[in-house]
């Protein structure tokens, strides 16, 4: 497998990790969930972080820590959307679509939540008082982080920049035609 | 990837009864010992302003791109469109489409590929060049349009001439008729099948349809796919009154192309010669929507509607059909001539 230093990736896609943490504070933030610390970007791992209080919901935990996948998604979609036409089905791409795709896919490939954030998720449903519900919710999630960050070891969170925007913009709108 | 979430517990608490951030005893409910204030504060943990600016230059990125993406969608699925029109074998639409997308995209070489295909199809040989012109150095990573298109200029070959027709012309008498050239040619070139669709256009232009059927029958036992030998041998046939032969033929036509305009055009004159004229007015008007300049087509719905006894309909239509070319006034004119009874089409 073809290795690239993580921190030669981080300062690459340096905007998606910036995003991720925002999404994380924007989440805190809703859930009215104190912030102590937070890192938007460094050159060192991990090379982002925000340090909040436990909320006292499992569900708000879930939703902290897997924040940036929605968020991270959601803008990595939107800002390749309209370049993935010129750039991959008319072929009259300028500069600025590139800078798009650049821009997209360094947002949605930091949209899989880290170790520590399955961490996160771990640490609050252990406690006895998590619902049964919650734990259904939570189990399944934090495997998900788990493999996922396996998988980055084989480039998933790039395929999934790219699944996202490029693959998916150009299937939804073969689906409209 | 970067490690996000890490827990708030590295914060002591000043005491176990005091805010961990200033020391007061007023604690609100929460994991950490904060006063109302300094949980308010963290809640709100300030975002620097530099992290303000990029969030703001992603989302002016954001709403740019939600701004863009309509149009950037209306043409590429217009594209998309086509292509589907193609698949169903649908060719004005097709061509109708590509047209409007290539007016935004002039360059574009699947387009400007597709186009020259839907030209041939719907026998717009002008357009076809056109499109050949643009894409005709091209390199193609889409080796299958690429066939796509070699096939089809070979196919359209019989329609342009071939070489050693057109240097024949050049040096031969241009004195003699045309007709008088082409048989010499022939005479020499036996198998040169462009040469012998111009002769079996010549023969049905000056009626001498027995000759015209004769030269498309050997032309359609070699090319039986060609809309162009097609469409003539329908146009012999029907003249010949062989309307079985005329309409299978028809078929045949529009099962390479469902909507090619002359033969849906023809197909509705021999409805009317089999006495069918409902059922040949609805085709006619339905042509007639798929391709509203083309004089044929509308002369057809003239005479569907003379047919069906709708005379004011029908010299609406007539009155409607734009005579700027020699054509164009032909069809008119044969559409006058078999409404006032000089031509048969029955």
């Amino acid at each position: 497998m073809f290795f690239i230093p993580g921190f030669l990736i981080s300062l690459v896609t340096f905007p998606g990790v910036i995003v991720h943490e925002i999404a994380h504070q924007l989440f805190c933030r809703w859930f009215k969930v104190p912030v102590f610390e937070v890192c938007y970007f460094r050159l060192e791992n991990p090379c982002g972080y925000v340090i909040h209080e436990i909320p006292s919901s499992k569900i708000q935990s879930i939703m902290i820590s897997i924040g940036p996948f929605i968020v991270n998604t959601l803008i990595g979609f939107l800002i390749a959307l309209p370049a993935v036409i010129p750039v991959f089905m008319t072929n009259n791409p300028n500069t600025f679509n590139y800078v798009l795709i650049y821009l997209g896919v360094s947002i949605a490939m930091h949209a899989f939540p880290s170790k520590g954030d399955a961490n996160a998720i771990l640490e609050a449903i252990k406690e006895d008082d998590t619902p049964l519900a919650a734990k259904i919710i939570a189990y399944p999630v934090v495997g998900f982080i788990y493999l996922g960050s396996i998988g980055s070891f084989f480039w998933l969170d790039l395929i999934y920049g790219i699944a996202v925007c490029v693959w998916l913009p150009k299937y939804l709108i073969s689906l409209l035609a | 990837m970067p490690d996000g979430v890490i827990d708030a517990d590295t914060i002591e608490p000043a005491g176990g009864n005091k805010c961990a951030s200033c020391g007061s005893p007023h604690l609100t409910e929460g994991k950490t010992p904060l006063c109302s204030e300094c949980r308010e504060k963290f809640i709100n943990y300030p975002i620097p302003n530099s992290i303000k600016a990029a969030s703001f230059v992603i989302l002016l990125i954001v709403v740019f791109s939600l701004v863009t993406f309509p149009a950037q969608l209306n043409s590429i699925l217009l594209l998309e469109k086509a292509k589907k029109a193609i698949e169903n074998k649908e060719y004005v639409t097709a061509e109708k489409n590509l047209e409007k997308f290539i007016s935004k995209n002039p360059n574009h070489l699947e387009a400007n590929s597709y186009l020259l295909i839907t030209s041939y199809y719907n026998d717009e040989l002008d357009k076809m060049n056109t499109a050949y012109l643009k894409i005709q150095d091209e390199k193609y990573e889409d080796e299958e349009l690429l066939a796509k298109v070699e096939n089809t200029i070979k196919s359209a070959g019989i329609c342009f001439g071939s070489d050693s027709l057109h240097n024949y012309m050049e040096v031969a008498d241009t004195l003699l008729p045309l007709k008088k050239r082409l048989t010499d040619f022939l005479s020499t070139h036996k198998d040169d099948l462009s040469a012998k669709l111009l002769m079996a256009r010549i023969n049905l232009s000056e009626k001498e349809y027995d000759e015209a059927e004769k030269i498309y029958d050997e032309l359609y036992a070699v090319e039986p796919n060609s809309v162009e030998i097609l469409d003539g041998i329908v146009s012999t046939k029907r003249m010949l009154h062989k309307y079985d032969e005329a309409m299978k033929l028809c078929e045949k036509t529009l099962s390479v192309n469902k909507q090619y305009v002359s033969v849906l055009a023809q197909k509705a004159r021999i409805l009317i010669s089999v006495y069918k004229e409902k059922e040949s007015l609805k085709l006619a008007k339905a042509t007639v929507e798929l391709n509203p300049k083309d004089a044929y087509a509308a002369a057809t719905l003239a005479i569907a509607y003379h047919f069906n006894k709708m005379p004011e309909d029908r010299d609406k239509v007539l009155a409607s059909i734009s005579n700027d070319s020699e054509e164009s006034a032909a069809y008119i004119q044969i559409a006058k001539d078999i409404i006032n009874g000089k031509e048969k089409l029955r």
